[in-house]
C-alpha cells in the first residue's frame, strides 16, 4: 500500500480487518483509542445508513473540533486515517481512496 | 430559530433532510423518517459514550446514494441528509447552527392547551388508572402551566411520562406510548 502520510492532512493511517489492526500496516501518528473508534463507530454507521436507506457505506468520518479519524472501507478491510482536525474529511477521504 | 426557519437561512447545496432532537428526545424532522433520525442519534450517542474520546462527538459517513452528518451533544443531537455531492462544509455549519438552537426550538409547534388533552388521552390508553397520577407528578416536574405550555416543558412532560411508564407497562409498550407523545407535542 502507498503511504498515505503523504497526503496532505493524514498524519498517520492503519489497515484494519475483523476489527483488529493488521501487523506491520500502522505508519505516523495514531491517535487516542484508534482501535475502539473503528470497531465501534464503523458499525454504527451501517446501521445509521441502513436506517436512512443509503446501502452500503463507502467512507466513515468521525470528528470533533480538534480530531479527525477518516475511515475508508474496502472489502474487508478499513483504513483508518488520522487526520488533521481541521481538514475537510470529504475531499480528504477521496484524496485518500485516489492513492490506496 | 427553528428547525426549517434554520434550513432555510443556512441554504444547504445538496441537502435533502435534515433533523433536530432535544434533550427529552422530542425529535423534528425535515424531509427525512423521524424515527430513523431518532434511532440513528441514539445510537451514536451510545457509540460516543462507549468509546469515550471527549469531543469524538461527530460523524458522518458516504455511500453511492448520499451523505449523512450527525452531531450528538449534551443537549440533544442534530443532523443532515445530504445528495452524493452534498456540500459538507455547508451542511456541518447547518448542524452547528441547530445544536446551538435553544431547546425550545426542538417542537415550535406544541404550544397550545389542547395538545394537554391529546397527552391525558394517550397516557390514559397505556396507564389506564395510573395516568392521572402519572400526569399529576411529571407536570409538577416539568413545571408546566397546563394553559399555556412551553416546548421544552411538554418534551420534559413526554419524557418523563414515557420513564415512569417503564416499570408500569415494560420497556416496549412504554416506547410504544413515547412515540405517540413525541407526535402528539411535535
Amino acid at each position: 500500500m502507498n503511504d498515505l502520510t503523504a497526503v496532505k492532512g493524514v498524519q498517520g493511517f492503519a489497515v484494519f480487518a475483523n476489527d483488529t489492526m493488521v501487523d506491520g500496516s500502522a505508519k505516523g501518528a495514531l491517535g487516542d483509542k484508534i482501535g475502539e473508534i473503528e470497531q465501534f463507530w464503523v458499525n454504527a454507521a451501517s446501521v445509521i445508513a441502513n436506517n436512512f436507506k443509503l446501502g452500503q457505506v463507502k467512507d466513515v468520518a468521525v470528528a470533533g473540533p480538534d480530531r479527525l479519524v477518516v475511515m475508508l472501507l474496502a472489502g474487508d478491510r478499513t483504513v483508518v486515517c488520522e487526520c488533521d482536525g481541521k481538514a475537510n474529511w470529504k475531499p480528504l477521504a477521496a484524496e485518500i481512496r485516489r492513492k490506496l | 430559530m427553528g428547525l426549517s426557519e434554520t434550513i432555510a437561512a443556512k441554504k444547504v447545496p445538496g441537502l435533502k433532510g435534515a433533523f433536530l432532537i432535544d434533550a427529552a428526545g422530542a425529535c423534528q424532522a425535515h424531509n427525512c423518517d423521524q424515527s430513523a433520525a431518532a434511532q440513528s442519534a441514539e445510537l451514536a450517542r451510545q457509540i460516543a459514550d462507549i468509546v469515550g474520546v471527549t469531543g469524538l462527538d461527530t460523524i458522518w459517513l458516504s455511500s453511492d446514494a448520499g451523505l449523512i452528518g450527525l452531531r450528538v451533544t449534551p443537549g440533544g443531537a442534530a443532523g443532515a441528509w445530504l445528495s452524493p455531492d452534498g456540500d459538507v462544509a455547508a451542511a456541518k455549519a447547518l448542524i452547528d447552527a441547530l445544536v446551538k438552537a435553544p431547546a425550545s426550538a426542538a417542537a415550535p409547534a406544541a404550544a397550545g392547551a389542547d395538545v394537554i388533552g391529546q397527552i391525558r388521552r394517550i397516557a390514559t390508553e397505556y396507564l389506564t388508572d395510573f395516568a392521572e397520577t402519572a400526569l399529576m407528578i411529571q407536570i409538577k416536574q416539568a413545571a408546566l402551566d397546563e394553559k399555556n405550555p412551553k416546548p421544552d416543558q411538554l418534551a420534559k412532560l413526554t419524557g418523563g411520562l414515557e420513564k415512569a411508564a417503564l416499570m408500569i407497562i415494560g420497556p416496549s409498550r412504554a416506547k410504544e406510548m413515547g412515540e405517540k407523545l413525541k407526535k402528539a407535542i411535535s
